[in-house]
């Protein structure tokens, strides 16, 4: 009988092994604080104070990660922070 | 002249006592963002992705949800620019106009494309625009003045859906 050989599995695209995408919110002069608080609040489903610390987080820090998770969902939240007119890219999450 | 703000019993936001001035500041909001300049489009469509290599995601991001977002930015655009032609004139030059509570969202929208385009359109730093406005009869100083016009428009609005 002979031996089946050990299949290799190679991973194309898209690895199951990814720790995530972060949804980075930069710092630009002209957003309002209040409204870049109302924003997040919109978008993820924050309460005033979490919105507001990620708000103050972006302002003193320059940048504040948001959101991680999968890839598809990390895209669909740039885009609407992108509608309304946030700085904001997709990371991916360093590997642990 | 003293411009009065009032929320209707419909939830409309009724601006009476608008100046030709500050009318006229309101009425440049589409042709400022739709200047053509590419800094502005830079500014209005940036970089989705932090990853230098991830080319392929910003073709897709060009070709799939850049034109949706066009398509938004310049649908908020035409309703503002819609609400201000049914702004009544009165007899002393004042104008009184209506933004109807569905349109809140696009009028705040519109004011940002608005400010972020004049702040490309300047190159002002964030230094430069906290500063104060001592001569408006100044270029510059009047593009931050109308800056600032719209960043209160701006506030009064988020003050009423929060």
């Amino acid at each position: 009988m002979a031996a089946i050989e050990t299949p290799e599995i190679k991973n194309k695209g898209k690895s199951n092994l990814d720790s995530g995408w972060h949804v980075v919110v930069h710092n630009d002069p002209v957003n309002l604080m209040n409204y870049v608080t109302l924003i997040f609040q919109r978008v993820f489903g924050f309460n005033r104070s979490r919105a507001e610390r990620h708000m103050m987080e972006v302002h003193k820090k320059g940048r504040s990660i948001v959101w991680t998770g999968d890839r598809e969902k990390a895209e669909l939240y740039v885009q609407q922070l992108h509608t309304h007119l946030l700085l904001a890219t997709l990371e991916k999450a360093p590997q642990l | 002249m003293m411009v009065i703000v009032k929320i209707l019993d419909n939830g409309t936001v009724s601006f009476e006592g608008v100046g030709q001035q500050l009318f006229e500041l309101l009425h440049q909001i589409k042709g400022i963002v739709e200047c053509g300049d590419p800094d502005v489009e830079n500014r209005l469509y940036p970089d989705p992705s932090g990853q230098a290599e991830d080319e392929e995601m910003r073709e897709d991001w060009k070709s799939l949800v850049q034109p949706e977002l066009q398509s938004t930015f310049q649908s908020a655009r035409d309703t503002v620019a819609a609400d201000l032609r049914r702004a009544t004139i009165h007899s002393d030059g004042s104008r009184s106009f209506g933004i109807p509570p569905k349109h809140i969202d696009q009028w705040l929208g519109a004011l940002n494309q608005a400010r972020l385009a004049l702040c490309e359109l300047h190159h002002f730093t964030e230094k430069e625009m906290s500063r104060k406005i001592e001569h408006p009869q100044n270029d510059r100083d009047f593009i931050l003045l109308q800056m600032n016009v719209y960043a209160l428009i701006q506030e009064w609005l988020i003050s009423l859906i929060e």
